[in-house]
């Protein structure tokens, strides 16, 4: 069995591999072979851990405040470093003979954003938590600004700052949460498991909660992003590298979805109750509001990235519905939403690397032309819009029944937020219909080449995985269901009737 | 007489290392004929002597009153001496690369080098008197022979007439702020008749509502924020900034700050803590003032030593912020040390990078470094780090020392200033980031490539780079580093 020195390698193997992905000499192609096997050895490495349902490991990091290199895993975080290794293995393999420039970069700091984001899932100090939750946006921060598109300056900027703003007030909240502790009990400690054993029988006053959630809350939903917060969201998408685009849909704003599941409402759970109104009524604006502004974008890119607006609306009501079916429709979906969305930006930097343009109204026919990648292009998109079989209607599915469940808010929500998967048919549809249907509305359209060995590579497993979690979702619904049955073991008493 | 004197030299010993090691360079420059490298060898190499003399004398049991009471020796005395010794050093270090240059600027300028060393090690004492000022007498003597050194180096350029500004406009604002800080000293001796900390400390706790002593405090807090740059009272310190030499620069952003700093935790939290009421919320709004309007001032900058200058006007802020929250009595100094220590580590390591990639003649645009990871990657990655640092961008040490203000301040109930420390950071962020873009993500080519030094960092700066850099990150990681030091040498006595 795997112990808690697994944690350890699951830890500081992307940050091994940052560095010698930086440190590889030599000229063409060998810093991208080097970092995809590493990409390649960590995915193995996350695999391994396929069994295991709960690990812990500590370490002192700083005494006097009881700070603490807190690793704690269990299967909300492991599905999502699965996740993570999987995309950055496929985004960087993607990237070969695509990046020309400053390979040796490029890879690292792909391997730093990995690296990044799994300390930021693994870590169970809230404190530690925080610097990985930011550190996160240095290299994000580069691969868009960087290798970005026109604007990327604008775009790179908008991002960091947004996103750091949101962390900011975070910062105050969470440095107050670890106060209250100490004042409480005499302890300094951060730990995510201490204060969570601890607020279960003392919990704080619902004023206290309330403003430290919120603080919370803003912070994540604008990871999210959450209407009204989600405006960064298109420019640095449009403006990011493809493989940008696909850890950032896939990983980057699962973090906020994550950061509200695992932290704020476990641990505020009552101020979650009270504010679960609202956030759900800004949920459903985001999921009618992202698919109308979707439908109409000519931009393919920035389509999906409204798509994703709307997307991730769905996880967030399934979120604030307060039901455990809901909850694990949300979870089921960030993946869902991570495969579906990281195979369709895949796909337009497939046609972007042959014409170098998104806009939709330059291609047309492709049915004809590219038969291959258009058949790859309808299974994503019959995934994104939900269709039964596919991985997306279990995640959307869960999420509406626990919605009709759920007392926090009104029905009325729910079926409205059921509009938006019709809505999510249709811009999609009517994107299906420009690109690939009626005549090429260029010549140069019919000179494009169908999908290579190395397109195969990549959208092979892809479609796989859209099959399999459509058709035997509880192979990871499972693992899921239990984590979440035992946080609303906690948080229940706190629930609304 | 005479033995009372020599023994209480023999205590505070480490102080009288600055006019020592500042007189023998002034006797070797009446006899030797060495170059500027000389001297500046000569002095990095006394102040290493002198800081492994007071390492290892170092006890944090002492505490003798010595020089008729004007001096109190203790712990907080001997720490802060031995980091103003070490970033002297430091500014010495960086020196080296431009008192070597032979282009005609910097020839003329250097043929003056012990002058120039001379002027910093004996301003370098100010800070030691301020930090173990036992009397407003000495802290006055402290602040005016810190200054004094510094008109002359801020002006020591005599070519330019941007350095001559500099030195010019430094010594009219500290002629006003001493103004102001001597009239309320005289306030606060008018109520008490007192001028030893502890004397009037005791008198202080009966005179709370008098209104001399009001005065007294409020003049004397004007002084000290003249000296600290706070805003409002920031008047032309960007253009000191920018006109003195960079490494003079550097001494003004960290030492001037740590030693005024030093001064007022004696001041405030000692001698004024009974009338606490009278100065609390006007130091908090002094801050907050410094930390938004330092940045908000600091995005419209062109030039980088003006960013620097305004970015240290919000980073005093929040050393500020850090005093607040501090306890001197029981040794609970931590976020403002930890501050004190790493800023000044990111900081003066920026500078030093700064002073390499100049050429004097005219300022250094943030244009000018447009591309600059094409050319230089060491040199734009230290930068890097230290600008990301500035930021307070985690996994940097900068992070962690703004994480420790915060958590004093919630702990303690300072919720406002810990809002306003917050927003500061977000502004900061936007500026700092931009620097960092033109660095790494811009590309058309830049100025840089007209003036861009063809060598590469010489070993003495590349000693200061490196030291900054691994206390930036390592710090950031590992937070003990520097923390188990503060703690043990001054908390947990």
């Amino acid at each position: 069995m795997l112990n808690s020195n697994y944690l350890l390698v699951l830890f500081a193997f992307p940050f091994l591999a940052t560095l010698i992905v930086s440190m590889v000499r030599g000229r063409g192609q060998a810093v991208t072979w080097v970092s995809i096997a590493l990409a390649l050895g960590y995915f193995i490495v996350v695999l391994l851990g396929l069994t295991v349902t709960e690990l812990r490991y500590e370490a002192t990091w700083f005494l006097p405040l009881g700070l603490k290199y807190g690793l704690y895993l269990d299967s909300y975080a492991y599905y999502l470093i699965l996740l993570s290794s999987f995309l950055t293995l496929l985004a960087l393999f993607y990237s070969r003979g695509v990046v020309e420039k400053k390979i040796t970069a490029y890879h690292a700091l792909f391997h730093a954003l990995q690296a990044t984001v799994v300390a930021c899932l693994l870590c169970d100090d809230l404190v530690f938590f925080y610097v990985f939750w930011e550190a996160m946006l240095i290299p994000m921060y580069f691969i868009i600004g960087v290798w970005g598109g026109q604007r990327r300056l604008y775009a790179t900027m908008k991002f960091f700052l947004y996103t750091f703003a949101g962390s900011l007030f975070m910062l105050l909240g969470l440095i107050a949460v670890y106060i209250y502790y100490y004042k409480a009990t005499g302890v300094w400690t951060a730990s995510f498991q201490t204060l969570m054993e601890y607020f279960q029988t003392n919990p704080m006053p619902v004023t206290v909660q309330s403003w430290i959630f919120l603080t919370f809350v803003l912070s994540f939903a604008i990871k999210v992003p959450l209407f009204p917060f989600h405006t960064w969201l298109p420019d640095a998408h449009v403006e990011a590298p493809t493989a940008g685009s696909v850890i950032l849909a896939g990983i980057l704003l699962k973090m906020g979805t994550y950061g509200l599941m695992r932290f704020a409402v476990p641990l505020f759970p009552e101020a979650a109750q009270a504010f679960a109104g609202p956030l759900c009524f800004l949920s459903v604006v985001g999921i009618i509001l992202g698919a109308l502004v979707a439908w109409q974008q000519t931009d393919i890119k920035k389509l999906i990235a409204y798509s994703s607006v709307s997307h991730l609306g769905f996880v967030t009501l399934g979120i604030f519905m307060m039901t455990e079916t809901g909850w694990n429709g949300a979870y089921l979906q960030m993946i869902n939403h991570g495969i579906s969305t990281g195979a369709l930006f895949l796909l337009v930097g497939f046609l972007y690397d042959q014409r170098h343009t998104r806009d939709i109204s330059a291609y047309g026919g492709l049915a004809k032309i590219l038969p291959m990648f258009t058949l790859i292009l309808v299974v994503m998109t019959l995934s994104s819009v939900a269709l039964p079989g596919t991985n997306g209607f279990v995640g959307e599915f869960l999420i509406l029944l626990g919605s009709f469940q759920s007392n926090t808010a009104s029905w009325i929500w729910v079926v409205l937020a059921s509009v938006g998967v019709i809505l999510g048919v249709i811009y999609m549809l009517h994107m299906i219909q420009k690109l690939c249907y009626g005549k090429p509305s260029k010549p140069e359209v019919e000179t494009m080449t169908d999908l290579t060995w190395k397109e195969w590579v990549l959208y092979s497993p892809l479609v796989a995985l859209v099959f399999f979690m459509g058709i035997y979702p509880i192979w990871f619904l499972g693992p899921i269901q239990e984590k979440t049955a035992g946080i609303f073991a906690t948080i229940a008493p706190f629930l609304a009737k | 007489m005479f033995e009372k004197l020599i023994q209480d030299s023999m205590t505070a010993l480490p102080m009288l290392h600055w006019p020592i090691l500042a007189c023998l360079v002034l006797v070797v420059n009446l006899f030797g004929r060495g170059g500027p490298q000389f001297y500046l060898g000569f002095v990095a190499l006394g102040l290493i002597a002198s800081l492994s003399w007071d390492i290892a004398i170092f006890n944090n049991e002492l505490r003798e009153t010595v020089f008729s009471g004007g001096v109190v020796w203790d712990s907080y005395a001997q720490v802060f001496t031995i980091i103003a010794k070490a970033m002297v050093l430091v500014v010495t270090l960086t020196v080296f690369p431009v008192a070597g240059l032979q282009t005609k600027f910097f020839k003329s300028a250097f043929d003056q080098t012990a002058e120039f060393l001379v002027c910093l090690l004996l301003s370098g004492m100010g800070v030691s008197i301020l930090a173990s000022a036992a009397d407003l007498t000495s802290l006055f003597l402290g602040l005016e022979i810190m200054s004094i050194g510094l008109y002359c180096l801020c002006g020591f350029y005599r070519a330019d007439v941007r350095s001559t500004e500099s030195g010019f406009k430094y010594l009219m604002i500290g002629a006003f702020s001493t103004a102001i800080f001597l009239y309320g000293v005289a306030f606060i001796y008018g109520a008490t008749g007192e001028t030893s900390y502890a004397l009037i400390a005791q008198k202080m706790t009966t005179l709370a509502g008098d209104p001399l002593v009001k005065l007294g405090v409020l003049f004397t807090l004007a002084g000290l924020a003249f000296k600290l740059a706070f805003v409002p009272f920031h008047l032309n310190t960007a253009d000191v900034y920018e006109g003195a030499p960079t490494p003079v620069t550097g001494y003004l952003a960290t030492i001037v700050k740590v030693g005024v700093l030093a001064a007022s935790l004696r001041l405030l939290w000692g001698v004024l803590e009974s009338v606490s009421g009278m100065w609390i919320s006007s130091w908090i709004a002094l801050c907050a003032l410094s930390i938004v309007i330092g940045n908000v001032v600091a995005l419209q900058q062109r030039t980088m030593k003006k960013l620097l200058a305004f970015s240290s006007i919000s980073h005093a802020g929040f050393m500020g912020l850090g005093l607040l929250v501090s306890n001197p009595q029981s040794g609970d100094v931590f976020p403002l040390m930890s501050y004190i220590i790493v800023y000044s580590a990111m900081s003066l390591g920026l500078f030093a990078l700064l002073t390499y990639l100049e050429n004097g003649e005219k300022p250094l645009l943030i244009e000018d470094l447009r591309g600059l990871v094409r050319k230089k990657v060491w040199v734009s990655l230290a930068l890097g780090i230290f600008i990301f640092g500035l930021a307070g961008i985690p996994p940097f040490a900068g992070f962690m020392i703004k994480f420790w203000i915060f958590q004093a301040l919630i702990e303690q109930g300072y919720w406002t200033a810990a809002w306003i420390g917050v927003l500061g950071s977000l502004l900061g962020a936007a500026y700092y980031l931009k620097v960092l873009m033109t660095i790494f993500i811009s590309e058309e080519e830049g100025s840089l490539i007209s003036y861009a030094p063809p060598r590469d960092p010489i070993l003495s700066l590349r000693l200061v780079v490196i030291a900054a850099t691994l206390l930036t990150l390592l710090g950031g990681v590992r937070p003990q580093l520097y923390a188990h030091w503060i703690f043990s040498t001054l908390a947990l006595k």
